[in-house]
């Protein structure tokens, strides 16, 4: 009796144990089926490529160049001004930029920071794959030249920011300005060592790919950066280099620089690219990518004119008169005012396939107002910008630039004489007549101001107007400031040291020794 | 085998005593057994006195539910005579006049009786709710209310239904000590509770076991009809759960069938919500003067919708979005609970409905099908059941513009100049103009009613468990429980023009389905062995339980619809889709000891191994135990105690538990394929590293002590429980900030990083009594708590939220913000003032706390605690005759509220405001504290400061019920039938600005800050309970 139980017992127990059993020792370990691991990436040359468009593709983000980078770079300008709702946009121009409040300026901080992680994440883990030497090479080279990029708007607009140069630390100390242009200084030259003049040229997995940063991206921001910094001499000589290597050439048509139809053209040494075409259609402001998501800007709907788009930023009335300043050899209107703004333009002007007259007809705020055209979808294609999405690729270094800061370098060099011509280059696309006639012999001082008003008018909208003012000392010149009031009231705003962005405040809480930046 | 097994029963019936039998009767015996001990019975009331005899007859009922009670009891005092009531509560016994009937049934006050010249005793027995021989469901077993060791809470269930809610854990507001609930009036809405305070970064939320199953997300399913609910607080009681114990389990038992009869049992409770309070808005006139004053003090020009002297000025919408949005929600429940017993089978079923349509007029409602199944029964030495439950829910949810935002916050900033319909808009709902009002305002309405957005949740959970008794006391059980929710969520944003920032193109108009499911099985193999050894009592329990959850989604996105196309995904001109599935698996092995000496002294320990896949296998081990003692001094033979005191018991504990509440996968590094760029229109796939991990997390441990001491006096009339509670959290888990210049996204990387400790007294107090018709019950609660963090944080760096700080030393999301000090009333105030760089006359003035002349972010300061310092509860329930009555208070208090609500109609600026602001400064109105509004506030006036704190105290009446027993005349059918009306939420005591003290806040961080949590309702109820 007693062994039945047993017996029965036991064989109870042992299919109890058999069938129900639903967690095995293995079983205990899992592994995420969703993602590929940090461990089994970066084994090949396609790794590795994708590990470096990774860090392109932090461009694209809410913070970067979909919309905030752009704003925050415009808005104080003289050529913009703000009337939108949205307080944290509407204080950017004000330099009225709230510590407690980061929204904007702190988005571009946090993925300016996501961009150099990135970069970071190429140049630890490329160089221990076994790949050709070349691609490896344009590769850690495109690396340097975005992680430079990133750093190079983190120090231009926040001034005394951290600089990783590698992600196996989680603190990353707050470092000076200077040390800051230094690391973009060594970035962009390390850079300009490694990469191709073009990707045409190359063989590889990148071959004739358009839009990746080439030696004269990387040469033209690291004469950028010398002059940011005034090294005058160093710029001029990169700045000469780009201009040798004879790949670029301004297009005739000065709009062709804003519109998705000429898009990396000879005159775009670098643009961020962006297309409706490619990817999902969500819109990916940032955070963790998503197969969904967009390749779009936001810009063109931010910018866009009442009725076409939120109109939080416009052009300046001053920035309207100063294109009547100069008129064309054939004595007409500088055709670049037609290129940045729309306004009730004598004869009609059309925007989104709507005369500009008719449509604001019926409010005379409206109709005398001023509004950008400058990277607009505005050419009848689309109705409006309403569905956030814009395809326009934006060009941050134009060959007319690098055109123009070779001339300010051999200016501030003693080559004054020697920019007339680079100066005129870029003149005489919009036709206007030639500096060295009209204004033969002019002195240093007189040269830069000229230079000022060339660049005010060639590159409007592009968010190179503030950086100007606040390298060329203006801010601290008490003449040039009250002539900047005069200009654009919001400048009557302007405090010491508001010239930089704040801090982010989650940085400074959470970033031990951060010290906010002097004006906050 | 069953007549060998009826036999045996036979011969132990007959060696017990009368009482003894009784007291088995209710528990274990089967139908004909009982008929037999009535038998016995019936012959053994044969030895009466001949003197004066008469047949007394009379049935017998429950005073709570007017049930006839089968089994009870009835003896003639002095004397072994006595029978037992049948199946319909009835007696016959044979008594002279001078005798006294004692009846008697457990769980039941006794009750005497004088027979006189009484032929029909008739009489109604009280349960006995302080009957210490209750026995109450603890982990994997139960155990006499007396012989507990370790903090375990018994809800009076009866009391905590009388909250009308789809979620259980709303039941438990204000009914335990140390148990805080959180709620927010969005019907289905998700209710936030804590036991015993924070004890982890994670999840804070207890475990949930119903009928032995772990259970998440209880709110979507309705357990069936609760018949007790425990809360197991300490580590002592909630150490058998290991690893899901540190946050308190609650434990809820369902009805089930009893032999021998059969019940139906009816409810039905309709009732009606609304918003209990509305806030003081301003209305158009108001609302453009404060604007316009903004925009003249920043210098702009009026905008035209504004300004009266403008053609497009606007003078005839004077939109109350307050009124306009809020009607009468209707919540509605009907329950049918069906039970009963055969031979070796009992049964309940129960089925439920659930219905609650919004206080807002949108399409948000919850509506919710369940129905439970609830079998047991006994063969021989095998006893076996099912739980088997099914629940369909739907849920229209409410929409927020952007995640993070609050709807209700929106609805509050609304402009009145925008109309709530407008037939000239695409989808016919009001927006504002960027011309006229430039106001970036949602109408909230349109936004809810144009958006489809549901979510249907078919959840199935089945229990099967067999217990077979090896040999005497060993008894094996094996218990498999599956869980399974399948859902669906359909979201469709269609195209619509809800004003010029919210407008949604066709191109943006999408449609996103998800569709996912969740299986949880486990299988607990259990061996339980009990033993008596003269005065010791031993019980050892032996456990191997395997856990295993997967889960699967789908998500198909369609973008792209024209306006008034079908909202099927076929229709959407772009579609793309994508899926997610995840496995967590884990092994425990547990084991405990009761032993009692003499029921005097009682010992429990318990030993728990767990093993888990959430951490790295070097990690993945936990080990978890617990002792705990108690000394029943009433038992004392050398201990007199006064007559007054019928128990006294002290008891204490220490154990150690787990917590395991982390995202899957939470250490393994990975990277993100869709980083991509694209090169001439070309999509360049990108792949990079996004979010920072840490290869090395391990378990989260708690360590707590507990020590209580249990009173009880006049018999136990009035009971008395006092506690204190230590507990230690360590290694806890938490998304420590990073620095944006990390890199890494989030910004935050999940981390062993934190201690924290609460501790706290809890009280508890009860007292029943009656006099003569009228019989009540006070009983009252209140705990206490205190946190405090011991470490935080890497490098100790302290965790900043929503106007929040949490530091070393102080309690978890202490509020931290600026110290407001006055307004500048001029010039030379500012000049004079610390420098606040862009104030003028009219602005905030804020403390200068470090003296250094500058007002930057090392001026803000702690000034209050988030975390309540006490909560407590009051209940009173009474009878008299046919009526029934009933309220009860709830209430917190000792913490602070950073009213966000508040301070997003304070801005000043293109949203409406509080009428407060109609207050603001001027020149001329220099006494106030209002300051003046600006756009783009340059000085920051607004941001979180001294200004929007307020206290956290309040007092609510959460209900009050009146019921009344309608008296039947025939009971036949219709055993019993009550109505009853409540109200629920009826009033708040509170000075409190915003719309509740008693909001949600999931974020840990930020408890204190309430961004605009949708107000709980306040309704009227009126309910039928019928017995067949």
């Amino acid at each position: 009796m007693k062994y039945t139980k047993l017996y029965y017992l036991l064989v109870f127990l042992s299919i109890t144990l058999v069938t129900v059993s639903c967690v095995k020792e293995a079983d205990l370990t899992q592994v995420d089926p969703n993602v590929e691991t940090e461990g089994s990436f970066w084994k090949t040359d396609e790794d590795a490529l994708k590990g470096v468009n990774a860090v392109y593709g932090s461009l694209l983000t809410d913070g970067t160049y979909m919309r905030s980078t752009p704003l925050l770079l415009d808005l104080k300008g003289d050529d913009c001004r703000s009337q939108s709702p949205w307080g944290s946009m509407f204080n950017v121009g004000r330099f009225n930029s709230s510590v407690s409040d980061a929204a904007i300026y702190g988005w571009a901080y946090e993925t300016y920071y996501q961009g150099v992680n990135r970069a970071n994440q190429v140049l630890e883990n490329v160089p221990n794959i076994e790949m050709d030497d070349a691609l490896k090479n344009r590769i850690l080279g495109q690396a340097y030249f975005l992680r430079g990029l990133y750093l190079f708007h983190a120090v231009n607009m926040f001034s005394s920011v951290p600089l990783p140069v590698s992600n196996n630390q989680i603190y990353h100390p707050q470092k000076s300005n200077q040390e800051g242009w230094a690391q973009v200084i060594s970035d962009f030259k390390t850079a300009s060592e490694l990469l191709p003049v073009t990707y045409t040229s190359v063989s590889g997995l990148d071959a004739g790919q358009l839009g990746r940063a080439t030696k004269g991206a990387a040469l033209a921001y690291l004469g950028k950066a010398y002059l940011f910094t005034k090294d005058f001499p160093n710029a001029r000589d990169n700045f000469k280099k780009v201009i040798d290597l004879n790949v670029y050439s301004l297009v005739p048509n000065y709009r062709d620089n804003f519109t998705a139809v000429n898009e990396n053209n000879s005159e775009s040494v670098f643009e961020v690219q962006f297309s409706r075409d490619a990817g999902g259609v969500d819109l990916g402001w940032g955070g963790a990518p998503a197969s969904g998501w967009g390749k779009t800007s936001a810009r063109a709907i931010t910018y866009g004119p009442r009725g076409f788009g939120w109109t939080d930023v416009q052009p300046t009335r001053s920035l309207f008169n100063d294109f009547q300043i100069e008129k064309t050899v054939t004595n007409q209107v500088d055709p670049r005012l037609d290129a940045t703004m729309f306004y009730n333009k004598p004869g009609g002007m059309m925007l989104y396939g709507q005369d500009f007259a008719t449509f604001y007809g019926g409010n005379s705020g409206d109709l005398n107002d001023l509004f950008c055209r400058k990277y607009q979808n505005s050419d009848g294609g689309q109705p409006n910008e309403f569905d956030w999405r814009s395809g326009i690729n934006e060009r941050i270094m134009r060959y007319a630039d690098v055109l123009m800061m070779y001339a300010e370098s051999l200016n501030e060099t003693g080559g004054t004489a020697l920019a007339y011509q680079y100066i005129q280059a870029v003149r005489d696309r919009v036709n206007l007549p030639n500096l060295a006639i009209v204004k033969p012999g002019m002195t240093q001082a007189q040269m830069r101001d000229q230079i000022a008003h060339e660049r005010l008018l060639e590159f409007a909208l592009e968010g190179h107007r503030f950086d100007d003012i606040r390298r060329w000392g203006w801010l601290n010149d008490s003449a040039k400031l009250t002539w900047l009031k005069s200009r654009d009231a919001e400048y009557n705003t302007y405090k010491p040291g508001r010239e930089f962005f704040p801090i982010p405040q989650l940085e400074m809480d959470n970033n031990p020794g951060t010290v906010q930046n002097f004006g906050y | 085998m069953y007549n060998v097994h009826l036999l045996i029963n036979l011969n132990e019936i007959s060696m017990m005593t009368t009482k003894q039998l009784f007291f088995n009767y209710k528990l274990f015996l089967p139908k004909k057994i009982w008929l037999l001990t009535l038998v016995v019975m019936l012959i053994s009331s044969y030895n009466l006195s001949a003197q004066q005899v008469k047949v007394i007859t009379g049935i017998v009922t429950s005073v709570k539910e007017g049930t006839p009670l089968p089994g009870v009891n009835v003896l003639i005092k002095g004397t072994t005579t006595g029978v037992v009531t049948d199946f319909n509560g009835k007696y016959s016994i044979n008594a002279s006049s001078n005798n006294v009937l004692t009846f008697t049934y457990v769980g039941f006050q006794n009750q005497e009786i004088s027979v006189g010249n009484q032929t029909q005793i008739n009489i109604s027995l009280a349960e006995d709710t302080t009957s210490l021989d209750e026995v109450v469901v603890v982990g994997y077993g139960t155990q006499r209310k007396s012989d507990l060791t370790g903090a375990v809470s018994v809800v009076d269930v009866d009391a905590a239904k009388k909250t009308v809610s789809y979620d259980v854990a709303k039941m438990l507001q204000g009914r335990v000590a140390g148990v805080t609930v959180q709620s927010s009036g969005e019907p289905g809405g998700f209710v936030n509770i804590k036991i015993r305070g924070i004890t982890s970064f994670n999840n804070n939320n207890p475990l949930f076991v119903i009928d032995g199953m772990i259970v998440d997300s209880p709110y979507d399913f309705a357990p069936g009809e609760i018949e007790s609910m425990q809360v197991l607080k300490d580590a002592s009681s909630a150490a058998i759960y290991g690893v899901r114990g540190a946050n308190g389990v609650i434990i809820i038992t369902t009805k089930k069938g009893k032999a021998g009869r059969i019940d139906l049992r009816y409810k039905t409770v309709v009732g009606f919500q609304n918003v209990p309070k509305t806030l003081s808005l301003t209305d158009r006139v108001g609302y453009q003067n404060i604007t316009s004053a903004a925009e003249i003090n920043r210098g702009l020009t009026v905008v035209p919708g504004n300004d009266p002297s403008s053609p497009l000025f606007i003078d005839d919408v004077d939109t109350d979005w307050q009124d306009a949005a809020y009607q009468t929600g209707v919540v509605q429940n009907h329950a049918l609970t069906f039970s009963g017993g055969a031979e070796n089978l009992n049964y309940s079923m129960n089925i439920d409905y659930f219905d609650n349509t919004s206080y807002v007029k949108t399409p948000q409602k919850y509506e919710r099908l369940s129905t439970t199944l609830n079998l047991n029964g006994a063969k021989g030495k095998f006893k076996y059941g099912a739980k088997i439950g099914y629940t369909k829910s739907d849920k229209e949810n409410f929409n927020e513009y952007l995640a993070g935002t609050s709807s209700v916050v929106q609805l509050l900033q609304a402009i009145p100049t925008m109309p709530v319909y407008d037939e000239n808009r695409l989808g016919g709902y009001g927006g504002a103009d960027n011309l006229t009002q430039r106001a970036i305002t949602l109408n909230v309405i349109g936004f809810n009613n144009l958006i489809d957005n549901s979510n249907e949740r078919n959840r199935f959970i089945g229990n099967v468990w067999g217990e077979l008794e090896i040999i005497k006391n060993l008894k094996y059980t094996i218990r498999a429980s599956a869980d399974q929710l399948d859902w669906q969520t359909k979201f469709f944003n269609p195209p619509s023009d809800l004003g010029w920032y919210y407008i949604t193109t066709n191109e943006e108009a999408a449609l996103d389905l998800t569709s996912g499911n969740e299986t949880r099985t486990i299988i607990d193999n259990l061996l339980n062995y009990s033993v008596d050894v003269e005065k010791h009592k031993f019980d050892v329990l032996l456990g191997w339980v395997q856990e295993r959850f997967d889960h699967k989604n789908h998500i198909s996105r369609g973008v792209g619809f024209e306006p008034g196309e079908i909202s099927h995904i076929e229709y959407a001109d772009d579609i793309s889709a994508r899926e997610y599935e995840s496995t967590i698996t884990s092994l425990s092995y547990i084991s405990r000891l009761n032993y009692s000496f003499d029921d005097r002294y009682l010992l429990t320990a318990n030993f728990r191994r767990d093993r888990s896949s959430l951490f790295p296998a070097e990690n993945n081990t936990g080990d978890y135990f617990s002792v705990s003692g108690a000394w029943k001094i009433n038992n004392e033979s050398f201990i007199t105690l006064p007559e007054q005191i019928s128990t006294l018991k002290i008891r204490g504990g220490y154990g150690q538990l787990g917590n395991n509440t982390i995202a899957n996968y939470g250490y393994t590094g990975t990277v993100n394929g869709f980083a991509s760029y694209v090169f001439g229109n070309t999509l360049a796939p990108g792949t990079t590293a996004v979010t920072l991990k840490d290869p090395n997390i391990k378990w989260e441990d708690t360590e707590t002590i507990n020590a209580a001491v249990e009173l009880g006096l006049f018999e136990n009339k009035l009971e008395f429980t006092a506690e204190y509670f230590e507990k230690k959290s360590t290694n806890l888990l938490a998304a420590v900030p990073l620095p944006f210049s990390t890199g890494s996204f989030p910004a935050s990387i999940i981390t062993n990083a934190a201690s924290v400790k609460n501790n706290g007294l809890e009280f508890t107090v009860s007292y029943n009594n009656e006099y003569r018709d009228f019989k009540y019950n006070v009983s009252a609660n209140l705990g206490t708590l205190k946190n405090e963090v011991l470490k935080i944080g890497l490098d100790g760096n302290p965790i900043y939220g929503a106007g929040s700080k949490t530091e070393v030393g102080r309690s978890i999301g202490e509020i931290y913000v600026y110290e407001v000090e006055g307004i500048f009333q001029n010039q030379a105030e500012i000049a004079a003032h610390a420098f606040q760089s862009s104030a003028a006359p009219g602005d905030i003035k804020y403390r200068d706390l470090n003296d250094d002349g500058l007002i930057t972010d090392a001026d803000r300061s702690f000034q209050g605690v988030a975390i309540p310092k006490y909560s407590y509860g009051l209940n009173f329930s009474s009878s008299y005759k046919n009526f029934d009555f009933s309220f009860f208070w709830q209430g917190s208090g000792g913490n602070k509220v950073l009213n966000g609500t508040y301070q997003n109609l304070m801005l000043g600026d293109y949203v409406n405001h509080h009428t407060d602001m109609l207050d603001y400064w001027t020149p001329q109105n220099t006494d106030t504290n209002i300051p003046r509004p600006v756009i783009g506030d340059p000085n920051g006036n607004n941001r979180l400061s001294s200004r929007f704190i307020e206290n956290g105290d309040f007092i609510k009446l959460q209900n009050i019920e009146l019921g009344f027993n309608v008296p039947l005349k025939d009971t036949k059918i219709v055993q019993r039938a009550r109505v009853y009306a409540s109200g629920q939420n009826v009033l708040t005591i509170s000075k409190y600005k915003g719309y509740d003290p008693d909001f949600n806040n999931g974020g840990l961080f930020s408890r204190g800050f309430d961004y605009g949590s949708f107000p709980n309702p306040r309704g009227f109820m009126f309910g039928v309970e019928v017995d067949f």
